[in-house]
């Protein structure tokens, strides 16, 4: 007799590897051959999750085509199933898989489609916060404001694309089109969500790098150093302003004295 | 918008007998507009507990509902029978999502999901051991100890059976909460899906269940599946409940007295007034068969 955590890990190749041969016996058959039988929970599994990635992809899904993205699909719930019991979750390997897959290369820009979408999954599924508005810095002496360090929302997240995604993502949405689509280029995207929905802010490459320092950790002084490196006309208060009012920012800390 | 008005509405066609709870229906995410705008005169809601973890529209479209019925977390990740014990990092999501919402029960189901820290999501079928009830047994304790309230455990539909199981489905059913006091969740449509992949006897099942543990019923629909020369039952909730489903589910009222029952439909999803005349057909069933109980016992 398989002890259970044996028989669940047996059952889980059959599933994903179709390594059905130990199961034969263990499973009783009763009319229908036991691979059959298994074969519903592997179709269950396969089918459920290839639906979950087709909610957080459906641009990919889109460009891709029904038939193609069901491979895609499969193929990658083979090699990187679920770790975490929340399909909201799910799915964040699927860029680079898609990035490694042959018939996909024909499509350079996929990838970065799907790091776009996987950044939208993750800033509608975030935890709710509020923004930093302009009023939240009024206490802060204006001689402390290039030690201040922010911390984007929890829903921010920053991307640099080798195509313009935003463009072709924006095509995408209802009511769009098309027509006259050129996604030559590269972009510098924030996604986060202010109140209800994801929103998508195209930056420069300067207000970028500034965005990046600034997430990881730099105070302001040194996050603008970065961006004035990128372009020496950055301009550090209307970008701020910018920031503020959309609410951008999450919190800020001073660092402690003494 | 309707913000002030009470959750029931007084034009409710069927108002159900005393004892006997409004059915509810599970609310799913093309409904969420529609639950509060239309505000139907359903009993409660149910809702997969790991759709609700993260924040934004989800769990806000959720706490509005709650402000207007009760709602009961069905779980879906937990994985009870895991050999391997429970992920306490979800168990602690549970937790979170429990105390925020406040619901009316906590369920999850008699199966397992998780092995070697991958998720199947799908709800497998366990070997009917002694090994495994206890493996349930400790993790539903588990469960109830972080939650610190009983949970509910649901019967499953299953496709297939092990060779080596030692235990009736429906004792193994019966004895989790004998061992650990939770409830159950007795799924009628699922009795009726795995007595006919399995060629048992639906009503024994019933009367095995434990009078009292018995604290919610769940409807449902499924498909016939043609698989060589074998038909399948699939448990898809894809349909309205079928005819022999209702007689089983008015035996079960008979047997149980007046249960909380819940409608699911999760494919192939119709407008919500198709499910909630599903639950008002179930507020008239039970009614006629709690009618017909007391009048064989008088």
């Amino acid at each position: 007799m398989l002890p259970l955590h044996e028989l669940q890990q047996t059952i889980a190749r059959g599933i994903l590897a179709e390594q059905v041969d130990p199961l034969a016996g263990v499973i009783r058959e009763d009319g229908l051959p036991f691979d059959k039988r298994l074969q519903v929970y592997r179709n269950n599994t396969i089918i459920s999750l290839t639906e979950a990635l087709k909610a957080t992809y459906p641009v990919v899904s889109a460009l891709v085509g029904e038939q193609f993205f069901t491979f895609a699909a499969k193929s990658c719930i083979e090699a990187h199933p679920p770790r975490v019991p929340r399909l909201a979750e799910y799915g964040a390997e699927f860029a680079d898989f898609l990035a490694g897959l042959a018939p996909a290369q024909s499509l350079p820009y996929l990838p970065d489609v799907a790091r776009l979408e996987w950044s939208i999954n993750e800033a509608y599924h975030a935890p709710d916060d509020t923004g930093l508005t302009p009023q939240s810095l009024s206490k802060v002496p204006q001689e402390q404001f290039a030690a201040v360090s922010f911390k984007l929302r929890s829903s921010g997240r920053l991307l640099h694309a080798e195509y313009r995604v935003d463009r072709l993502w924006r095509a995408h949405q209802p009511g769009s089109s098309l027509e006259g689509l050129d996604i030559a280029g590269d972009c510098h995207l924030l996604v986060y969500r202010p109140a209800g929905d994801v929103e998508l802010m195209t930056l420069d490459a300067a207000g970028f790098a500034l965005l990046s320092e600034i997430d990881r950790g730099a105070p302001l002084e040194a996050a603008y150093t970065v961006a004035a490196a990128v372009d020496p006309a950055f301009n550090l208060t209307a970008a701020l302003g910018t920031h503020l009012t959309l609410g951008v920012f999450g919190a800020f800390s001073l660092p402690t004295t003494g | 918008m309707q913000a002030s008005r009470p959750a029931m509405k007084a034009t409710d066609p069927t108002p159900a007998p005393a004892g006997l709870p409004k059915a509810g229906i599970g609310l799913r995410f093309q409904h969420h507009r529609a639950i509060v705008d239309e505000r139907p005169a359903v009993g409660f809601l149910e809702v997969h507990s790991e759709n609700y973890m993260g924040g934004g529209a989800p769990l806000a479209c959720l706490e509005t509902a709650r402000r207007h019925y009760p709602v009961s977390l069905h779980g879906v990740g937990l994985s009870l029978g895991s050999a391997e014990g429970l992920d306490e990092a979800h168990l602690r999501r549970v937790v979170a999502l429990t105390d925020r919402i406040d619901p009316l029960f906590v369920s999850e189901h008699i199966s397992w999901s998780v092995t070697g820290g991958v998720y199947l999501n799908d709800l497998l079928p366990l070997p009917y051991t002694e090994e495994a009830l206890q493996i349930f047994c400790d993790n539903v304790q588990r469960t109830q100890d972080a939650l610190k309230r009983p949970v509910l455990v649901e019967n499953p539909s299953t496709y297939l059976q092990f060779a080596h199981s030692t235990i009736p489905e429906w004792e193994f059913v019966a004895e989790i909460p004998r061992r650990t006091g939770c409830g159950l969740l007795l799924d009628v449509n699922n009795i009726y899906v795995s007595a006919g992949n399995h060629g048992f006897d639906a009503a024994q099942y019933l009367q095995a269940m434990p009078r009292g543990a018995v604290r919610e019923i769940h409807l449902a629909g499924h498909t016939a599946k043609q698989i060589g020369d074998q038909i399948l039952r699939i448990d898809d909730h894809g349909s309205a409940v079928c005819d022999e489903v209702w007689a089983l589910y008015g035996a079960a009222i008979r047997l149980l007295g007046p249960v909380p029952t819940l409608i699911e439909w999760d494919c192939r999803i119709p407008p919500l007034a198709e499910i909630v005349a599903e639950a008002v057909k179930a507020n008239a069933v039970a009614a006629e068969n709690l009618e017909r109980a007391d009048a064989a016992a008088a």
